[in-house]
């Protein structure tokens, strides 16, 4: 009887090791292979686009896809049908076909691995891919030519990013698109790109990566499956110009009527917004000719295909001046192209005349408290203009400078633009550090709880513990001082505060 | 093919467009009147100040002012600063003149013009100016000439030029009885400088008659004049508000109400709009009648009181207008416009304003002289000089290049038809998008050179080019159809040539003699431009550092700073500079030597590993590549270790992938993580590229590696070497003081660093006022090359790719420090890639042209746009000439500055001048004081907590061991303590506000000025 002796060790493990990088190589192998890897990755993609932040005023405030419906321009808006929404559905969609191949699934049977025979195909991640794709590419198009409510709150919450940011006496990451307070542009098409550009976050990119995946997949699966690239791209695309002739013209002409229906479909869902733009662009030329009763005409005809125009204050001051060039009554428009002119040349106490009027006839008019506000805090930002406020107790009761300081008109106009719009971080950042330096630390202490209240934003929190920090300093409570000072550290992870970590070092 | 016909048909129409309807930028010379070159006689520094003060009985009715420096400075009127010409300069504008309206500055009685002019190259500042006054129609000049004040001595002006807010010197009550008188400069003058506006639309005073439509606020005027053949046509328009004005029924230019702006970007209260501008029209003009059309908008109540407005809309406008005998013809505002306060139909073109009434004259008084400020500068009046063309002139020209592109069809269809060797529609339409291909280079270079500010305008846009262009297209074209015909010519000059090649004396192929010789003359090149002038340079703060680790080293074994230090940082790179500096000392040559042989290796190893890793062809551009970009002739110069970095960092990306190839020799194994180790130790930083290694080795190897000994064996040591080295990194820093900005751990998840990065590789001209090395087009390439690896089956591709996109990850988002100079190791791969797709570009027009065309056609189309191409991918490696390099500089005679403070004048100053019981105290890096002047005893602390550390109870610096002052009341106490103190700073450390704290002005007298150095003396 042969005795069969018990494997060594050495060859166990190698036997283990074999095995090990059997299994490694085809489970990747037929990842590859069968295209379920790339719809994996997208998947996962969009499922990460669903739940991170789509844009980010820095500072102020985040959205998610959930947050922003979907409205293409025909103001059927609900907060059920949301981006967050129309992301799941694909993902869904795309998670359905992809268990729907079985593609990944391998055995081990008997000696071998065996592998399910089917694999997607590349029409299928192509298809997944453009409609993960569209996802981003919807929320665009909705940004630029739609959705100007949302673009107006950005752009103002934008330049109160921005205004803060000019008082925080250290620097925050560059911008993407270097701008100013006050210059946040939303009038053209331009003007809110670069304001998403600006406002970008990783999730809204994360469909696109998701249908990039899609697209390399099907490449590789095309490329495997044996259909290579031909050359003479010039017959093949004259082949393609050409093909009326064939002989399969009734299958290629119902293709084409589907086509042509699906892109008509298509304008008429979409085409709604970019041609009220088009007659407001048509207005506004209508103002640099003259003809101010045609530019109305135009403008009307704008507002009726995109109400959410009167939400942009460009809309209103282009109507308000070619109202106001034909002599007629005074109405907000007016009153606003007014204020804005006031504004332009800097006769600010001007514009806060007209605004303050107005914003007492509409106080629920958020355009018009928007614009008011805006004025409010133009005249906060001159009355501070030269004035170095303190960045510490120490600062601010010893030097004899700071007790020379007039601060009751940043005050005052601190406390007016808070009236307008309670939530203001700028306003209670710059009244929180105008009461500082005025060494009415309880009352600072107010706003910088606001602001802790209000924002998010870890560096707008770190920045409001600083000053929270010094308040409690200044009151004599040592020890809530420091409390403060390491919160406000903890929160600045890109070590941008250096005035809260100088004062807790000593280094200040 | 279609894409290529599609791309030439837009980059014609574009460049049509451009040169026909779209007015360029030109070059005009300011009129010197008499003007001569000044400089100061008692020139000490990198300064010098210039004063006129002048009585006036009366402001004049307009004044200009033009100048021009050697090399930058500030303008100041009456002290008011008009303009900082610096970031012209360094933006490598070194050749341009300025031309300012300075009327609203003027007074009557005593006034004062002064300049400040800075030379941060060797020679010394100089200057040339001339004031113009003017009366009625009179013109009084002051011209620079010895009757200016200038002085080289900044003490005598109390303040520096290089630092804002300076202006005291310039006022006119300045005490400047101790200045001496401006002599001629004795050297040669710099060159006419060029400036982009007309000198005739700024030295003609603004007319005192405005044109109303009544006391309305909106007004819209018309006329028609008649003009000659204009060559030049210049038009000034000043408005009450918003204006639009249309010329020959074109919208040619919209004004926008411009508002004067503070620092801060807020705008300053004014009581009247009034904007202005100067735009060039020559597009607009024809010979005979010319239709002008100007729309005025002013707002209806007036600013200040809220009253409904007195101020009407209301405009001047003058043409200025240069015929072909260079005559200037000058039309302003007079009765012949006609106006009215309600538009017609067509108003612009003369429609409808038979009825409109004269233009009503106004006195400017009602506008000016507040309104003045808004035409002081000429940044202010040129913002702007786009101008819009209709539709309709843009639908012509897309339907003469679609009949030209139709017409070029229809040729090669009829000669191929001749020929009988008809191959179809297709074949023709690819033959013609072939002849394009030359001509789509040319206008891509072109492109790339209109970037540089140096160049000649007007360029490219110009008829010239435009002829160029199509001629190019239709000689490619003639090559096309007379391609056979052409055939034994070329057959004769090839062989020719080959003739010449076997007569040589030894035996070698053409190509190899050819890429011999290029090879060796790029090298040849690069060591020229990298040795010039070794010393030009002094040692900034980071190659001090290098030169004192060298010499602790030498004194202790360990690369010890003065303050004991250690510096656990390039270690392997501090020892190999110890060995020259103990040789032959700390001068730039010995210390910079290093780097020079390491560059010179690299371009050498850039050729041979891109020759293993992409062919010939591909490494040769490489190497053309590295040796003309300025970041590797700044870096391969330095005494610094970023050059080793990307030596060994080359060498590493070679090794290892030899090492991981099948079969490889076990030998490359040990090489690969040899090379490894060194490039750790060369600079940490290189740690980007770790990761790439091992994704490329877990991929390649799989679990192979488990059973294979010698990546254990050479693995092991590698892995504990790096460990090591950054154990001691950590054990050998003192303990941290504070935790400011400066302090944020170096690897962090930091996203924010994609967008500097992509500036960096994309947009870099919007990076320190474009000085910084431009890397656009060969980035752009570069990702082409990665995105084309995504599809190809090439390995060395993916695996050069990978090389680079990792690393660049790397440091967008996990280190958390952001520096041009941390993607310079990565500089060859990025060489590499650029040239892949370059030369898979020319492959794939080889392919097509092998099967469309002829041999001598294709020749042509190759040759051609090869060569185009490869100058455009050169010339766009520079941000501008003027920035390049020292010795192109020099050869070609364009100016140069120095690229960091000259510390070696200061300190010569310093130790001139130093007595026993002087300390010195620092604002800038202390250790460049202590290298180049004394051992500075205190440093102004300016929130850099990395620098810091705790040494005997106090705080010190970390290279020098000085004391550091935190605040104004520990400066305070320094200066109740010593007697005579120096102050040691540079303009970069001291401006904008970084000592405010300190108590500095009062206590300090300047006393040297240097090219960004600043030296203070406090003797009490």
């Amino acid at each position: 009887m042969a005795v069969t002796s018990p494997p060594s060790l050495e060859r166990a493990t190698r036997e283990r090791l074999e095995w090990l990088e059997q299994v490694a190589t085809e489970s990747g192998r037929r990842l590859l292979t069968s295209g379920a890897l790339w719809a994996l990755l997208a998947v996962a993609a969009l499922c990460l686009a669903s739940v991170v932040t789509w844009t980010q005023v820095p500072l102020v405030s985040t959205t998610t896809s959930w947050t922003t419906p979907v409205d293409v321009g025909w103001g059927l808006r609900s907060s059920l049908w949301s981006y967050g929404t129309l992301t799941a559905l694909i993902t869904l969609l795309c998670g359905v076909r992809l268990l729907a191949t079985r593609s990944w699934r391998i055995r081990w049977r008997g000696a071998e691995w065996v592998h399910h025979p089917t694999a997607l195909r590349p029409r299928s991640l192509v298809i997944m891919g453009a409609a993960a794709a569209l996802v981003s590419l919807l929320y665009v198009y909705q940004y630029v030519f739609v959705d100007f409510a949302h673009v107006a709150v950005q752009a103002k919450q934008e330049s109160e990013s921005l205004l803060v940011r000019h008082h925080l006496n250290y620097t925050l990451p560059s911008q993407t698109v270097p701008m100013t307070p006050f210059n946040v542009g939303t009038a053209n098409i331009g003007d809110r790109l670069l304001l998403l550009i600006q406002l970008v976050n990783p999730g809204l990119l994360l469909p696109i990566v998701a249908g990039l995946l899609c697209f390399y997949g099907a490449f590789l699966l095309r490329r495997a499956g044996g259909y290579p690239m031909e050359s003479g791209y010039s017959e093949r695309a004259l082949a393609w110009l050409f093909a009326w002739a064939d002989t399969r013209w009734g299958r290629r002409r119902r293709v084409f009527a589907c086509g042509i229906a699906l892109g008509a479909l298509l304008a008429l869902l979409l085409g709604r917004a970019p041609v009220a733009l088009i007659f407001e662009r048509s207005g506004q030329q209508a103002v640099q000719d003259g003809a101010y009763q045609n530019a109305l005409t135009d403008f009307r005809w704008a507002y009726e295909l995109n109400p959410a125009l009167n939400e942009l204050p460009s809309f209103h001051q282009e109507r308000g001046q070619a109202l106001g060039m034909l002599h007629s009554a005074p109405d907000v428009d007016i009153q606003l192209y007014l204020a804005q002119q006031y504004r332009q040349s800097g006769a600010l106490d001007q514009a806060w005349l007209v605004d303050s009027l107005l914003v007492k006839l509409y106080p629920h008019d958020t355009f018009v408290v928007r614009d008011t506000a805006l004025t409010a805090e133009m005249e906060m930002e001159r009355s501070l203009a030269g004035v170095a406020l303190p960045t510490n107790p120490e600062t601010a009761q010893q030097s004899p400078r700071y007790a020379t300081l007039s601060l009751g008109k940043p005050l005052l106009w601190a406390n007016r633009l808070l009236a307008i719009q309670t939530n203001n971080l700028a306003g209670h950042y710059v009244r929180g550090r105008v009461l500082f330096t005025m060494q009415q630390y309880e009352a600072a202490t107010t706003d910088f709880q606001t602001i802790v209240a209000v924002s998010s934003d870890n560096d707008m929190q770190s920045a409001a513990y600083t000053y929270l920090a010094f308040c409690r300093g200044a009151l004599g409570d040592l020890a809530g001082e420091r409390v403060m000072l390491r919160k406000a550290i903890k929160l600045d992870h890109g070590y941008n505060n250096t005035t809260a970590r100088e004062a807790a070092s000593g280094l200040q | 093919m279609w894409l290529t016909l599609g791309l030439a048909l837009i980059a014609l129409n574009l460049f049509a467009y451009q040169t026909l309807l779209v007015p360029q930028t030109r070059n005009y010379h300011a009129n010197w009147y008499g003007a001569q070159w000044i400089s100061a006689a008692n020139q000490s520094g990198a300064s010098a100040f210039y004063r006129k003060t002048f009585t006036l009985s009366a402001p004049p009715t307009g004044a200009f002012l033009a100048v021009q420096m050697s090399q930058y400075g500030v303008i100041y009127a009456n002290g008011v600063q008009i303009d900082s010409t610096r970031d012209d300069y360094v933006s490598g504008a070194t050749n341009r003149a300025y031309l300012y309206d300075v009327t609203p500055y003027l007074q009557a009685g005593q006034n004062t013009i002064a300049l400040c002019t800075i030379n941060a190259d060797d020679s010394a500042p100089a200057s040339r100016a001339v004031l113009g006054l003017v009366y009625g129609g009179h013109t009084v000049t002051e011209p620079t000439n010895a009757s200016w004040l200038a002085t080289g001595n900044a003490a005598l002006a109390g303040e520096p030029c290089s630092l804002p807010d300076t202006r005291a010197w310039s006022l006119p009550g300045f005490d400047d009885s101790a200045w001496p008188r401006a002599g001629l400069l004795k050297t040669p003058a710099p060159a006419d400088g060029v400036m982009p506006v007309r000198p005739v639309t700024l030295e003609t005073p603004l007319s005192t008659s405005w044109l109303s439509a009544g006391s309305g606020n909106d007004a819209f005027f018309y006329r028609s004049v008649r003009l000659p053949n204009v060559s030049d046509a210049w038009l000034r328009v000043a408005s009450s508000g918003d204006a639009q004005v249309f010329i020959n029924g074109v919208q040619a230019l919209t004004q926008p109400a411009k508002v004067r702006q503070d620092q801060s970007n807020h705008a300053l209260p004014a009581e009247v709009i009034v904007t202005a501008g100067v735009y060039d029209v020559t597009p607009y003009l024809h010979a005979g009648d010319n239709s002008i059309g100007v729309h005025v908008t002013t707002i209806g109540t007036d600013l200040k009181t809220g009253s409904p407005r007195a101020r009407p809309a209301a405009m001047t406008l003058d043409l200025f207008a240069q015929d072909g005998a260079g005559r200037t013809l000058h039309m302003t505002g007079d009765q012949s416009w006609w106006a009215s306060q309600t538009a017609s139909a067509g108003w612009w073109t003369g429609s409808g304003v038979d009825h409109w009434a004269s233009a009503i004259p106004i006195d400017s008084a009602m506008f000016g002289p507040r309104a003045a400020p808004f035409l002081a500068t000429q940044k202010a009046l040129l913002a702007h000089n786009v101008i819009v063309s209709d539709g309709a002139t843009l639908s012509v020209f897309l339907a003469t290049t679609a009949l030209f592109t139709l017409a070029c069809v229809c040729g090669v269809g009829l000669q191929v038809a001749m020929r009988r060797r008809t191959r179809g529609l297709a074949a023709m339409i690819d033959r013609v998008a072939l002849a394009f291909i030359p001509m789509l280079a040319l206008v891509g270079l072109l492109l790339t050179l209109n970037l540089e500010p140096l160049m000649p305008r007007p360029f490219p846009y110009t008829r010239a080019w435009l002829g160029i262009i199509l001629a190019v297209a239709a000689l490619t074209f003639i090559a096309i159809l007379a391609s056979d015909a052409l055939r034994p010519y070329e057959a004769r000059l090839v062989e020719g040539a080959q003739r010449v090649v076997r007569r040589l004396p030894w035996r070698i192929s053409t190509t190899s003699l050819v890429i011999g010789i290029v090879g060796g003359a790029l090298v040849l090149v690069g060591f020229l431009m990298v040795t010039y002038n070794l010393p030009y340079e002094s040692y900034w703060q980071d190659e001090v550092t290098s030169v004192y680790a060298a010499k602790g080293i030498l004194a202790t074994g360990l690369p010890r700073m003065i303050s004991g230090f250690i510096y656990v940082k390039a270690e392997l790179y501090s020892y190999m500079l110890a060995v020259p500096v103990g040789l032959f000392g700390d001068g730039p040559f010995a210390t910079r030597a290093i780097s020079i042989v390491e560059y010179l290796a690299s371009l050498v190893l850039t050729y041979f590993i891109g020759r293993y890793f992409l062919g010939r062809r591909a490494a040769l551009l490489a190497l053309l590549l590295l040796a003309l970009s300025p970041m590797a002739l700044r870096w391969g110069r330095e005494a610094r270790m970023y050059q080793q970095a990307e030596l060994f960092l080359l060498i590493s990306v070679y090794l290892f992938y030899r090492a991981v190839q099948p079969k490889a020799p076990t030998r490359y194994i040990y090489l690969s993580l040899l090379s490894i180790v060194v490039m750790y130790l060369s600079h940490e930083e290189t740690f980007i590229v770790l990761p790439v290694f091992v994704i490329y080795f877990l991929v390649t190897q799989r679990l192979t590696w488990l059973r294979n000994p010698h990546w254990w064996i050479a693995g092991c040591p590698a892995i504990a070497i790096i460990l090591l080295e950054l154990y001691l990194t950590k054990a050998t820093h003192p303990p941290v003081i504070g935790t400011d900005h400066t302090q944020q751990p170096l690897i962090a998840f930091s996203p924010e660093n994609v967008n500097y990065y992509l500036r960096l590789l994309f947009a870099s001209r919007g990076l320190k006022s474009g000085s910084v090395d431009e890397l656009g087009l060969t980035s752009t390439l570069a990702t082409l090359a990665m995105a084309g690896a995504l599809f190809s089956r090439d390995r060395a591709l993916r695996y050069l790719s990978l090389c680079l996109i990792v690393p660049l990850l790397m440091l967008a988002l996990v280190f958390s420090l952001t520096s041009d100079r941390y993607i310079f190791p990565l500089l060859p791969i990025f060489c590499f890639l650029a040239a892949a797709t370059v030369v898979w570009a020319l492959d794939t027009l080889r392919k097509i042209t092998l099967v469309r065309l002829g041999p001598v056609a294709r020749h042509v189309i190759l040759g051609s746009t090869a060569l185009l191409l490869i100058a455009m991918l050169v010339s766009a490696q520079t941000p501008s000439l003027a920035n390049f390099g020292l010795a192109s500089s020099r050869t070609l005679g364009i100016s140069y500055r120095h690229q960091y403070p000259e510390y070696q004048l200061a300190g010569d100053y310093i130790r001139a001048h130093w007595q026993k019981g002087d300390i010195l105290i620092t604002v800038s890096p202390a250790i460049d004081a202590a290298f180049y002047a004394e051992r500075p005893s205190y440093l102004l602390y300016q929130s850099k907590a990395l620098y810091l550390f705790e040494q005997d109870g106090h705080i010190v610096d970390t290279p020098t061991g000085s004391t550091v002052l935190l605040n104004g009341s520990d400066l305070s106490a320094v200066l109740g303590q010593y007697h005579r103190i120096w102050l040691w700073s540079s303009a970069g450390y001291q401006c904008c506000g970084h000592t405010l704290k300190f108590p500095l002005a009062g206590n300090f007298a300047l006393v040297y000025e240097g090219d960004g150095t600043l030296v203070y003396l406090r003797s009490a």
